[in-house]
C-alpha cells in the first residue's frame, strides 16, 4: 500500500515535516493519505469541501437518504464559488512508501516526523475530470452548511475540510 | 399516497391543433437557447422528437432559464420544491442544500458542458404572441417570431453557479430519476433518451 501527499508545488525532492497549518508551534509532521481517500485531496488546499460515503455501520435509512439517489460511492460537495479555482488548480500527487509512517485514527491518515523522499510525482490533472473518472459525485453548491449539518447527525463516514474558509451560513429569514 | 398527477405537456411537444388558453406571459421578455448563433427568424415548427406535434415557437421565462444552460442534447434531471410539495420530500431532497434548484448531469457530459457555446435569443413576449403554458416557465407562440437580441450565454458552469443552482456531476442519472418519480417535488427530466444505460442489477448497491 502506498500513501499520497498532495501539494500545489511540482518539484519537491524531499518532503520536510511541517507544523500544522494555523499552529506554527505544533509538532512538525508529514501527512500521507491512503489511496482510497486521495480524491478528497484533488482540490486546492484551501478549498472548503464536504465528502461522505457509507460505512458498514451506516444505517439503511441514512444510506437511502444520502446515497439512494446515486450510484456513486462517494459524494463530494464544494462551494460553487470555488469553481474557477477548481478549474485552475494544478495539484501534484506525491506517492510515498508507508515506511516510517504511523496511522492516525481509522480513516486512512498517516503521519511521520521524518523527512520523506517521494517515490514519484504525478500531476492530478483536471480536477473535475479526475473526480468524474474516479466515479465520485461532485456537487457544486451555493453553501456547504446544510449538508454539513445533516451529516453531523448521520451514521455516514464524512470529512469536512477547510470549513473555516467556507462562506458564512445564510442568515435565517425570520418567519 | 395519492397518485401523482403529471401536469406537464406530453412528451414530444403539444398535439396538433391544440387549443391554447391564452394565458398571459409570465415575463415581458422570454428566452430561447440554441447552439446556432445565426437565427434571424423563428418559424413555428413541430418539436424535433415528434413531427406530428403542433408547429410552435417555444420559449422559457427568465426564472426557469437555467434549465437550458446546457448543451441541447445533454441529459439532465432537475428538481425543485413546489408549494404543494410535502415537507418530508422538501427536507429529504433539498434539506442538504441552500439551492432552490438542483440539476444533475452525467459526469460523462463534463467536457461537452465546458465546450458548448450557447446563445440566448430574447423575444418580446407580447409582440411575439406568446402565451404561457402554466408549466414552469414554458411559453409558445404560433407566429413567426423575430428575436429582439441574441447574447452569448458564456461558460455554462459559471452561469449555473451565478444562478444559485446546485449542479451535480454524477455517474448515472437513473437512481435520482427513479426516486423523484415517487416524490412530490417538481422535476424536469430532459433528453433522458441520451442518458447512459441504467446500471444493471448487479452493479446496484444493496
Amino acid at each position: 500500500m502506498n500513501l499520497y501527499h498532495f501539494s500545489e508545488e511540482a518539484n519537491i525532492g524531499l518532503l520536510e515535516p511541517q507544523p500544522p497549518a494555523g499552529n506554527p508551534g505544533g509538532e512538525p509532521l508529514i501527512w500521507g493519505v491512503a489511496e482510497d481517500r486521495a480524491s478528497l485531496y484533488w482540490f486546492p488546499r484551501d478549498c472548503p469541501r464536504v465528502a461522505y460515503r457509507a460505512l458498514p455501520t451506516t444505517t439503511p435509512q441514512d444510506r437511502a437518504l444520502f446515497l439512494g439517489h446515486t450510484v456513486a460511492e462517494r459524494v463530494i460537495a464544494v462551494e460553487s464559488a470555488w469553481l474557477d479555482r477548481l478549474r485552475e488548480a494544478r495539484l501534484y500527487a506525491y506517492r510515498l512508501s508507508p515506511d516510517g509512517f504511523r496511522m492516525v485514527g481509522m480513516d486512512g491518515y498517516f503521519v511521520t516526523k521524518q523527512p520523506v523522499r517521494p517515490l514519484d510525482v504525478q500531476p492530478v490533472g483536471d480536477v473535475l475530470a479526475r473526480l468524474r473518472d474516479a466515479g465520485v459525485e461532485l456537487r457544486l453548491t451555493p453553501s456547504l452548511w446544510p449538508l454539513h449539518d445533516a451529516l453531523l447527525d448521520s451514521t455516514l463516514q464524512f470529512a469536512m475540510l477547510r470549513m473555516k474558509n467556507a462562506a458564512p451560513r445564510r442568515e435565517m429569514v425570520p418567519a | 399516497m395519492s397518485p401523482r398527477v403529471d401536469r406537464r405537456p406530453p412528451r414530444g411537444g403539444l398535439p396538433a391543433g391544440v387549443a391554447l388558453k391564452g394565458v398571459p406571459p409570465t415575463s415581458p421578455t422570454l428566452l430561447h437557447f440554441s447552439e446556432d448563433p445565426g437565427i434571424t427568424v423563428f418559424e413555428p415548427r413541430p418539436v424535433a422528437s415528434n413531427p406530428e406535434s403542433e408547429p410552435l415557437v417555444w420559449a422559457i421565462d427568465e426564472a426557469h432559464a437555467p434549465l437550458y444552460y446546457f448543451p441541447r442534447d445533454c441529459p439532465r434531471v432537475c428538481f425543485w420544491a413546489l408549494p404543494s410539495s410535502s415537507p418530508e420530500d422538501v427536507d429529504r431532497y433539498l434539506g442538504v442544500t441552500d439551492a432552490r434548484l438542483v440539476i444533475a448531469i452525467e459526469g460523462a457530459w463534463l467536457e461537452r458542458v465546458r465546450e458548448t457555446t450557447l446563445y440566448a435569443y430574447r423575444f418580446d413576449a407580447a409582440a411575439g404572441g406568446f402565451v404561457s403554458l402554466e408549466d414552469h416557465g414554458a411559453h409558445v407562440s404560433r407566429r413567426t417570431v423575430v428575436p429582439t437580441s441574441v447574447e452569448l450565454v458564456g461558460d455554462l458552469l459559471t452561469r449555473l453557479r451565478d444562478a444559485g443552482v446546485e449542479v451535480r456531476l454524477t455517474p448515472s442519472l437513473w437512481p435520482l430519476r427513479a426516486a423523484l418519480l415517487n416524490a412530490s417535488l417538481h422535476y424536469s427530466m430532459i433528453r433522458m433518451r441520451n442518458a447512459a444505460a441504467p446500471p444493471s442489477e448487479k452493479d446496484q448497491k444493496t
